[in-house]
């Protein structure tokens, strides 16, 4: 098991519990989708295994090993990360953004090698981006922003690639495409978990379900067992409609009516 | 990216040329005449131990006088330039300048108290050094009391530093003898080069050439860590030893310029960001061209203040007169991406 989580507790502060009890496993080829309404706790889910936060009760293995006790650059090394927002205080290139993707593989005196110049040319050559590769990030549109934050996090060839919230801010169109890229990672071997609160990502992604309730307790299983009308009655707090389309062959989640 | 070292390599050598340029003209430039022959000639010779066919005088005119003055003005803001560039890098913030720690009024203090007690030059630039650095200690305690070592409370810590620093100062001018250790202390607040001499720049080098190695070393790191605390670490960043590092050896820079030079502002504001104009945000090139253009900087700045008027202006009135409208012309050219 890549991820493993044991009876996981975590609260800011100790009035108001944010994580409660939560188990979680998933591994190499796997795609989970965590799936909650705002504030839930989705985020700080994934602040903890990215080891962001360590001051939990419960135990988060990242290949076995308890991950407060592995380093920053241990960890990056197994898992990507591609964060919610992609903003950049200064205007690095596209080149220059997914160069930092290689920190996990440069010492702290040094600066990334000849070798790891050719991974970022490769990697955007693969992503069909490489005509970025001078235009400045803040520059780019959302669409093209979370490509290459895509881009950076795949560099370093990971086990693991945990987005947050990955298809937020986005049009329909990129959407897709983000999705597209998702499923092609997964079906490519990486472990991918994403957060989301539309559940017609999940069913799009078609993989393993974990569901947040308001309490912060967490329901894991199959996307047909736990995208059902009740189950998103009590995350959501209102009323949505799971039905098959004929013509697509799949569930979509509606809204009936204002 | 090839065409891009290129371009890179061709601005370093055409900055490069224009410093050398440009010391030569400093060396000529001043109340006593000396031509770009004559001053090269005395560099010359004395740099190869012959001995010296101009007079006494013009020689002693550039090697004891223009000389030590150029040598200090061009390190103090090559060292200026590239802390102002770390710490806005550290802290995310381009508006930061290098003093923002607490540097400046901690180096402040301590050269207030060697001038109250009389002491000589070389007491004052040390406790200035110290004075810096202890300012910049307290800072850094503070997030450690409070259990919070984000980089808000470190940037809130210094400006209570600073605050605390600058009554305390306030404090020592009012103790002080109104007609020569009052005006001995706030000259040296203004920044002077005027006191440089040769026996400076050994311990100067000493004092900046370690940390500015080592942050030329971890200038790519600082791209790393201007990505912001949270995403710095999941790209496998260890922030708390870099991050104190980056900001050690750039507080050893500022405070080792300002002992030797006093407090000098703008410098390591906009030469920075004028870096960034010239080849993108990348540290691993902004450091480098920083230093390059910091030196410019310090020594066009220095060599106004010597020929412009009757007596000598302190340099950080020049620096001000010089930077705001030239911060203001940056602002103007870079107004799109600060819309952003």
């Amino acid at each position: 098991m890549i991820y493993e989580v044991k009876n996981l507790n975590f609260s800011y502060n100790k009035k108001n519990s944010v994580l409660n009890d939560i188990n979680l496993q998933f591994n190499e080829g796997e795609l989970l989708c965590v799936l909650g309404k705002n504030g839930s706790g989705k985020s700080t889910l994934f602040k903890c295994l990215l080891g962001l936060l360590k001051q939990y009760d419960g135990e988060i293995l990242l290949n076995n090993k308890e991950i407060k006790r592995l380093k920053e650059k241990d960890i990056a090394q197994i898992v990507g990360y591609v964060p919610q927002n992609n903003e950049s205080t200064f205007d690095f290139t596209v080149y220059e953004y997914v160069l930092m993707g290689l920190a996990s593989n440069v010492s702290m005196f040094s600066h990334p090698s000849i070798e790891d110049e050719k991974k970022v040319l490769t990697v955007l050559k693969e992503m069909d981006l490489i005509n970025l590769s001078q235009r400045k990030f803040n520059e780019l549109s959302g669409g093209e922003k979370q490509q290459v934050s895509i881009a950076r996090a795949i560099v370093k060839q990971p086990k693991v690639i945990l987005f947050d919230e990955p298809t937020a801010h986005l049009d329909y169109s990129n959407q897709i495409k983000v999705l597209k890229k998702i499923k092609e990672l997964s079906n490519k071997g990486y472990a991918i978990a994403i957060t989301t609160h539309d559940p017609n990502h999940a069913i799009l992604l078609d993989g393993k379900v974990a569901l947040f309730d308001e309490n912060g307790h967490i329901k894991q299983g199959a996307r047909k067992e736990l995208i059902t009308e009740d189950n998103l009655k009590i995350i959501y707090g209102t009323d949505l409609k799971i039905r098959y389309l004929e013509e697509f062959k799949r569930d979509v989640c509606i809204y009936p009516a204002l | 990216m090839k065409t891009n070292k290129k371009k890179l390599l061709t601005t370093y050598i055409i900055l490069l040329l224009i410093l050398i340029v440009l010391i030569v003209f400093a060396m000529c430039l001043g109340k006593y005449d000396v031509t770009p022959k004559e001053s090269l000639s005395i560099l010359f010779r004395a740099i190869t131990f012959r001995e010296q066919i101009a007079d006494e005088m013009t020689a002693n005119v550039v090697l004891k006088l223009r000389l030590p003055r150029i040598l200090v003005s061009i390190f103090v803001g090559a060292a200026l330039s590239i802390s102002g560039a770390c710490y806005q890098g550290v802290f995310k913030n381009p508006l930061v300048s290098p003093d923002f720690l607490g540097v400046s009024s901690g180096a402040c203090i301590g050269a207030a108290i060697a001038i109250l007690f009389s002491l000589s030059s070389a007491y004052i630039s040390s406790f200035a050094f110290i004075g810096g650095i202890i300012a910049v200690g307290i800072t850094a305690l503070i997030p450690t009391l409070i259990r919070n070592r984000s980089n808000i409370i470190l940037v809130l810590s210094g400006i209570i530093v600073s605050s605390l620093m600058s009554s305390i100062l306030g404090f020592i001018k009012y103790t002080a003898d109104p007609y020569t250790q009052l005006a001995s202390i706030t000259y040296w607040t203004m920044g002077d080069f005027s006191y440089a001499s040769l026996s400076d720049i050994a311990p100067m080098l000493l004092i900046l050439i370690p940390p500015l190695v080592i942050l030329l070393l971890m200038s790519w790191w600082i791209d790393v860590l201007s990505m912001g605390e949270e995403e710095a670490r999941t790209l496998g960043t260890n922030i708390k030893i870099i991050r104190t590092l980056v900001i050690i050896c750039s507080t050893l820079l500022t405070s080792g310029s300002i002992c030797f030079a006093g407090t000098i502002g703008w410098v390591g504001l906009i030469v920075p960001h004028f870096s960034r104009m010239l080849v993108g945000s990348s540290n691993r090139k902004v450091l480098p061209i920083s230093c390059i253009l910091g030196a410019l900087f310090m020594l066009i700045v220095d060599t106004l203040t010597r020929i412009i008027g009757v007596t000598e202006m302190p340099v950080s009135i020049m620096t001000g007169i010089v930077g705001a409208p030239f911060f203001i012309w940056l602002l103007f050219k870079r107004r799109n991406e600060i819309a952003q």
